[in-house]
């Protein structure tokens, strides 16, 4: 079920006055039940993949909590069968294919017979996240952070609880399972600011994303067509496609969670104010950044190592990070990246540093941020090239191409020579789809920049009700006006 | 209590807002004269008529030029073909028309695609001040149900299928003009498209064909004809359509004794690639060279003697 569809208007309501209607200890089943049929609108025989992902997991910690911490040798063949049989999950239905292709080309370099075969296997939605949210659950119990859960509705509502299911955040157990088992009583303000941040999450997916996802679709699918400017133009609104469409999914996913009073952890906190790579990974998809850090980074070393062994183990975390989110080259291109911006930033730091100083940037620091700001901002744009384009070769004709004919298709523009505005500045669209997406595009950053210290929240609570439920109304309004209604997918359920 | 009265208040508000606005919407949209919005609200306020009128898909809008045909008939003509629109979803604008116009003849015209079944409405933004017109829901409904319900019965559903096509279209100061094409089209296109080869084996489904005898019975009924028009397709693009031959016996048997089947998938125009821009389309060179010859052959079949 997609929370831009109709579905959804009517089940997230229904489950929201049963569960407020319910006896407290009822409303975990009623929570799992809504959380399956929330699964099975999309494919109904995948919920199997749910079911036994949960049992596997239920019975491994349960087996691994009947010995003391101390017998690790004991524990340890349950947190083996938990990992593999997530990874196997995982790698049956997202990873075997593109290994299989890429050890047949390698079969055919060598000249050497190959005869696995292909499957045609849909990729569960959301796999990715829950397997992610499965795994850090053994891991915690392996290592004693938190006990087992005994009670396996409780625990199959933690793998499947339907606001963070397909799309997270990936929660940890020390969160939300504590959380599960809570009475939450109807609070007034928490139900509507839950309902006011669900707004406004699909006000950046169906205003903002869908929109600009028209665009972005029409240069990224025939990126041979264009140079220069639309090219740029595309690039940077797929930056922020991307962050509406990723961010949009995690505020109704957090909002519908609060309205039930249950707190999800932030999963983006103003990503593009960003003044540098290393702070952009602080702020975006946190929960995917700090589960890698936890499970990964940590137990690789960290950087408690010899300094090329830390630059090692950065890269190694933005490798897995890349291939987390699919099966191809472009994101194992896109993370390396990220990886290799870490690790040019450690390097130069005391180099840069020292130009800064003597350029005397820090004078002016309004400007200084502003660089700081932009030049990350560019990186990641960058970087998103690989992330967005179709295959290696598209990206790296994106790449060879954004800045060639810059002067030609600017005097183009100008001119309007051959209708050159429609092609190159509106990509495609009719111009007032290109200017209500920058009008739109202006409105996320004053609100973002309204986010900063103190929340936006408190500072409308402070201000007339009239005024607050005028905001509402034009909220909802412009949601319904000029939302793009094409059942658009959320890109991360791909995932 | 306090907090239901004030969520009471807050809906209430919203409802009022969102009517008045909806209201608006489709007020203007009804005095729309220009595009598909303006063929359906004069279509529905009974203030387009001709002694002509031709419906169909894209194929009667881009191909019937109106002022031609007017000057070779010395009948009025108007083109109300609407973009993307199969018989199966314009078919209640038809019966709507049928009620009140004087027209004597009735142009259907269509394409190798024409009795397909179809799942999905197209565009249906254009009709949604009229849903609630029983005519126009029941074809809707046969096509799908689901979003003909919502959009029925579902308070501002109509709203998230506006886009700004549509609220360009029914703002636009040539509203106030009128249509000096009389609802035609022509595309001043290029073929840009590339060729294919593959075979097209399009379905031919027995609910359309049903609707079609229904909608010619009912406008035969009041003393108009029929004419059936299977639109010019590209000889090449025809050699992969491995039905042709049956969709032309389903229009021959569809026009019967009572009304005319003219087929141009046999005319001159098929074999010259530069009056199309696609295989099925023929651009406005190929749109007046089309309107000639359909109209001589009206005037051969003495339909306006």
């Amino acid at each position: 079920m997609l929370f831009n569809s109709f579905e959804f208007l009517v089940f997230f309501p229904t489950v929201i006055i049963l569960y407020f209607l319910l006896p407290y200890r009822f409303r975990w089943a009623l929570l799992l039940l809504a959380s399956y049929t929330f699964y099975m609108f999309w494919r109904v025989d995948y919920a199997i993949i749910l079911v036994i992902s949960t049992l596997i997991d239920y019975l491994c910690s349960r087996m691994m909590d009947t010995y003391p911490l101390e017998q690790s040798s004991r524990r340890k063949p349950w947190l083996w069968l938990s990992m593999l049989s997530n990874l196997g999950i995982l790698f049956t239905f997202k990873y075997y294919n593109f290994f299989n292709t890429a050890a047949r080309d390698l079969a055919q370099v060598l000249d050497v017979p190959y005869a696995a075969p292909a499957f045609e296997l849909l990729l569960p939605m959301g796999i990715s996240f829950y397997t992610f949210q499965t795994m850090s659950y053994s891991i915690d119990v392996y290592y004693g952070h938190i006990k087992a859960e005994r009670h396996l509705g409780i625990f199959a509502l933690f793998v499947t609880f339907f606001p963070q299911l397909v799309a997270g955040p990936i929660e940890r157990a020390g969160n939300l399972l504590d959380q599960l088992k809570q009475k939450h009583d109807f609070n007034y303000q928490r139900v509507t600011d839950g309902l006011k941040l669900m707004a406004w999450g699909l006000f950046k997916k169906v205003v903002i994303a869908d929109r600009l996802a028209v665009m972005v679709n029409e240069v990224y699918n025939n990126p041979t067509e264009y140079e220069g400017i639309p090219l740029i133009i595309a690039t940077v609104f797929f930056a922020f496609q991307i962050y509406c469409d990723f961010s949009g999914y995690s505020d109704i996913a957090i909002g519908s969670a609060q309205v039930m009073g249950f707190k999800l952890m932030e999963n983006f906190r103003r990503p593009y104010f960003s003044k540098s790579i290393r702070e952009f990974w602080g702020r975006w998809h946190i929960s995917l950044s700090t589960w890698f850090r936890d499970y990964l980074y940590i137990p690789l070393g960290g950087n408690r190592v010899l300094k090329w062994r830390w630059y090692y183990n950065i890269f190694i975390v933005f490798l897995v990070s890349g291939f987390w989110h699919g099966a191809n080259w472009t994101f194992i291109v896109w993370g390396a990246l990220h990886g290799f911006y870490q690790i040019f930033g450690f390097i130069t730091a005391d180099n840069r540093n020292a130009v800064i100083k003597n350029s005397d940037l820090t004078r002016f620091p309004a400007l200084y941020k502003a660089v700081q700001v932009g030049t990350t901002f560019a990186l990641v744009c960058f970087a998103w090239i690989f992330f967005r384009a179709n295959s290696i070769t598209d990206a790296w004709y994106i790449i060879t191409h954004m800045f060639s004919g810059l002067t030609e298709s600017a005097k183009a523009i100008l001119l309007n020579i051959n209708f050159a505005r429609h092609k190159i500045l509106y990509l495609g669209q009719e111009k007032e789809v290109f200017f209500l997406a920058l009008v739109f595009i202006a409105i996320l950053i004053i609100i973002e920049l309204a986010k900063r210290g103190q929340s936006l929240r408190f500072k409308l609570a402070k201000s007339p009700t009239y005024f607050r439920w005028a905001l509402t109304y034009a909220l909802i309004l412009i949601i319904l006006l000029f939302g793009f209604y094409q059942s658009n997918e959320f890109i991360y359920f791909q995932f | 209590m306090r907090i239901i009265g004030k969520c009471i208040i807050f809906c209430l508000g919203f409802l009022l807002i969102g009517t008045l606005i909806e209201k608006y919407i489709f007020s203007v949209a009804k005095k729309s004269t220009i595009g598909q919005s303006g063929k359906v609200a004069m279509i529905m306020n009974h203030t387009v008529d001709a002694d002509m009128a031709i419906f169909g898909s894209s194929v009667a809008l881009v191909h019937f030029n109106s002022n031609i045909l007017e000057k070779t008939t010395k009948y009025s003509v108007y083109n109300l073909g609407m973009d993307g629109n199969a018989l199966q979803q314009y078919a209640g604008l038809l019966e709507e028309f049928n009620t009140y116009s004087n027209a004597k003849v009735v142009v259907i015209a269509g394409t190798n695609s024409e009795f397909g079944n179809r799942n999905l409405l197209y565009e249906p933004q254009y009709y949604a001040p009229y849903i609630s017109n029983s005519k126009i829901y029941k074809y809707f409904s046969f096509i799908d149900l689901r979003t003909s319900l919502l959009l029925r019965y579902l308070p501002f559903y109509s709203f998230t299928l506006f886009d700004s096509n549509y609220y360009k279209e029914i703002f636009s100061q040539d509203n106030l003009k009128g249509e000096i094409l009389k609802g035609y089209f022509p595309k001043n296109q290029a073929w840009e498209e590339k060729e294919t080869n593959f075979i097209i084996k399009d379905k031919i489904d027995s609910e359309s064909i049903k609707k079609y005898t229904d909608i010619i019975e009912k406008i035969n009924l009041k003393g108009r004809k029929v004419v059936l028009v299977l639109a010019p397709i590209y000889i090449k693009g025809q050699k992969q359509l491995v039905n042709l031959d049956q969709v032309r016996e389903v229009y021959k048997d569809l026009a019967g004794a009572n009304n005319i089947f003219l087929d141009f998938t046999k005319s001159n125009l098929c074999y010259k690639k530069e009056l199309f821009y696609n295989n099925t389309h023929l651009n406005a060179t190929g749109a007046d060279l089309f309107s000639q010859e359909f109209s001589k052959k009206l005037v051969e079949l003495g339909l306006f003697n």
